[in-house]
């Protein structure tokens, strides 16, 4: 009677997604103590970075999909996170990425984000999928657009004045 | 892929079980009341989701973590043993939603998920960290055998003033079981 539930593990050409563990967290620890974590209501405190990721990563077990840990294929390093996101307040599932700043403009949120977006087609049918971005952080809006996704300035996204990215999933997008 | 198993827990009158979303309002609703006020509440519902997913989320990330307390299908509270970033130790925790004190509902929950820690979890010690006017909780923690820990380190910033650390008994211990098996 207990809930049992999975995360996958999902291979590309350069990268692994896999479960998020606790060692993960130190690196989010030090992306929220600086400036660059003003996108994501940052910098904030341990605790309060603590209680970002946590709620995260809980939405494996809520909803049963939710955020991967990326590893690089070739030497296990933690490049970031990227997969579904979705929170008390957002209108529906989020497409969202983050990198270390190390291993930036490698194309590796491209490639995860590939990864997630076929993997919630295979997996839950899904024919859509959105970013939601903060109007300021230019850099991500640039790249759900080199993806494919449109912005459709209609659609609601978590705070005023967001940026909303449509995404079409499957063979026909 | 990796598996995670949130374990369901039966005592004599409860069943322990894993979160649920279905949970999230009244768990919220309970946090923004004046009962929370020992629990860094009362908090907005955006605070809230952060506490409840966090209790979630341990499951995954450190193999123990929150389970909401049913009395015949209808949500009573909940018991968890949580370890925060600044925490020194995993500490068991507990609330009542109202209509559920005075029954020793907590108490039964707490034996019960403290012995599943010691004997599943292979947890070795367990503490509770309670400000210093909440009565109850005291009570409860004695209840469950705790002591007062004058020399335990508190979670990073807070004092003396605000929490009170309380042990649990050592695994073998534990005799409490008896009472409630």
């Amino acid at each position: 009677m207990s809930l049992a539930f999975t995360i996958p593990t999902i291979e590309t050409e350069r990268l692994r997604l896999r479960a998020p563990v606790l060692a993960d967290f130190e690196h989010w620890a030090a992306f929220f103590e600086t400036e660059r974590s003003a996108f994501e209501g940052g910098p904030l405190p341990r605790r309060a970075a603590w209680r970002v990721w946590a709620s995260d990563v809980s939405i494996w077990a809520l909803r049963g999909y939710g955020p991967f840990g990326v590893e690089d294929r070739a030497t296990g390093a933690y490049l970031g996170e990227v997969g579904i996101y979705e929170g008390d307040s957002f209108p529906e599932p989020e497409l969202g990425w983050f990198v270390l700043p190390e291993a930036e403009g490698k194309g590796y949120a491209a490639e995860a984000a590939r990864a997630v977006m076929d993997w919630a087609h295979e997996s839950f049918g899904w024919t859509r999928l959105v970013n939601i971005i903060s109007p300021e952080n230019t850099r991500s809006i640039a790249l759900g657009q080199r993806l494919g996704g449109v912005i459709d300035p209609d659609a609601e996204g978590e705070d005023p004045g967001d940026v909303v990215i449509v995404h079409r999933l499957g063979a026909c997008a | 892929m990796t598996s995670f198993t949130i374990p369901t827990i039966e005592t004599q009158r409860l069943t322990l079980r894993a979160p649920k979303l279905e949970d999230f309002e009244q768990y919220a609703a309970f946090l923004s009341s004046d009962r929370a006020q020992y629990m860094h509440g009362p908090m907005s519902r955006k605070e809230a989701w952060r506490w409840f997913t966090n209790d979630t989320a341990h499951w995954p990330l450190m193999g123990f973590g929150g389970l909401m307390i049913e009395e015949n299908g209808t949500l009573a509270g909940q018991v968890a043993i949580t370890r925060g970033p600044t925490f020194p130790e995993p500490e068991l925790g507990w609330f009542l939603l109202d209509g559920f004190t005075g029954r020793g509902i907590a108490a039964e929950a707490g034996f019960a998920l403290r012995n599943w820690a010691y004997e599943t979890a292979g947890l070795k010690t367990l503490v509770s960290y309670i400000h210093p006017e909440n009565a109850a909780s005291i009570a409860l923690a004695k209840r469950l055998g705790a002591e007062l820990d004058e020399n335990a380190p508190r979670p990073e910033g807070e004092t003396l003033e605000e929490t009170l650390v309380y042990r649990h008994p050592a695994p073998d211990a534990d005799g409490g079981m008896e009472a409630y098996a």
